[in-house]
């Protein structure tokens, strides 16, 4: 076989893979997300009410609206701990009657939550959790009854704060 | 005398007195003969497709945003340009596969979170990203020239770690 025709086709073999690499391509799609510090609370109904009763039968009176629902939603860092507390604004008022607010208890459901008591000075534990997430439960409220009170409609509000840190 | 007279005829009209190629010598004429015909050996076969192009415009980023006002982020658009050339009804394929799960630090989001639709469909298909198994996109026979208009989507959620988070992905296109 003639070496000029052997080399030819060594050259032409040479160039087969230069050719076929040429029919592929590639590109690369960068993809961000971004994912910021949130904090969410929801307390569904926003008023509660405890209806009279007599102190003999009915200790302590459950509100009318129990359970009230909870939902802590928050998005910190995955070690982070979020925290959910509660102040009184006051004692309940009608007038100048009152009926101290530490007489007003709750209990709770859900996983993070705790039960307590009311209190006009110091923020009160309502619920913590590590991390991220989405956290559902209830509080039913109650408040001790007794033969001491005044009559009256007694009110107060009672501030709720979730941190997220 | 009738052997040089036929000669001249099989050369022809060319105005080289040594006929078509006549310029080039003996030696460059063979070495070329090799790659000649393996040139038209590979076009009649079909093996070269190419060139293959992929043009990409645009990025994806996925703005933070309240999971309970918007539960799925998106859609974040990008086009894609396909091209392949080359000899009609070569079969082409254009795959699509994750580099990694979206990453901030320690913190992760599946990349399979990460879906798209796109247009048009066909020959393109709807999908998620994987890490795992190159996704085909789509497939062909050149010649084709198509532009996709893809739309990103990721479901929101209160679980996820605050963070920058960032993932490559790759397209390819190949006409084997």
């Amino acid at each position: 076989m003639n070496r000029h025709l052997v080399l030819g086709t060594i050259l032409s073999l040479l160039a087969i893979p230069v050719l076929v690499h040429a029919a592929s391509d590639s590109q690369t799609l960068t993809i961000n997300a971004v994912v910021a510090n949130r904090a969410k609370l929801t307390i569904a109904p926003l008023t509660i009410n405890f209806p009279d009763a007599d102190p003999d039968v009915v200790n302590p009176i459950p509100a009318s609206e129990n359970a009230v629902t909870v939902s802590s939603r928050v998005r910190t860092g995955a070690a982070s701990v979020s925290t959910l507390t509660c102040l009184a604004n006051g004692d309940l008022l009608d007038g100048a009657n009152s009926i101290p607010v530490a007489n007003v208890t709750w209990t709770s459901t859900g996983g993070g939550y705790v039960n307590g008591t009311m209190n006009n000075s110091v923020s009160q534990a309502a619920g913590s959790w590590t991390g991220s997430g989405l956290n559902s439960g209830t509080f039913s409220y109650f408040l001790a009854n007794s033969w001491a009170y005044n009559i009256g409609n007694y009110t107060q509000t009672v501030l709720y704060t979730l941190t997220a840190p | 005398m009738a052997n040089p007279l036929r000669t001249t005829s099989r050369r022809g009209p060319s105005p080289s007195p040594r006929g078509a190629g006549g310029g080039l010598s003996p030696v460059v004429r063979r070495t070329l003969v090799g790659p000649l015909a393996a040139a038209l050996v590979l076009l009649a076969s079909g093996a070269w497709a190419g060139p293959a192009r992929l043009t990409l415009s645009g990025g994806v980023t996925f703005p933070d945003a309240d999971p309970d006002a918007v539960p799925v982020i998106g859609p974040q658009v990008i086009t894609l340009g396909v091209q392949v050339l080359g000899p009609v009804g070569v079969p082409w394929t254009l795959t699509f596969i994750a580099n990694s799960d979206l990453q901030s630090g320690g913190n992760v989001i599946p990349i399979s979170n990460v879906s798209w639709t796109v247009t048009p469909n066909p020959p393109f298909r709807d999908g998620a990203l994987s890490t795992a198994t190159p996704i085909v996109l789509a497939t062909g026979v050149s010649h084709s020239r198509l532009l996709a208009t893809f739309n990103f989507y990721m479901p929101n959620s209160w679980n996820y770690v605050p963070g920058n988070y960032t993932a490559t992905a790759t397209f390819t296109l190949a006409a084997p």
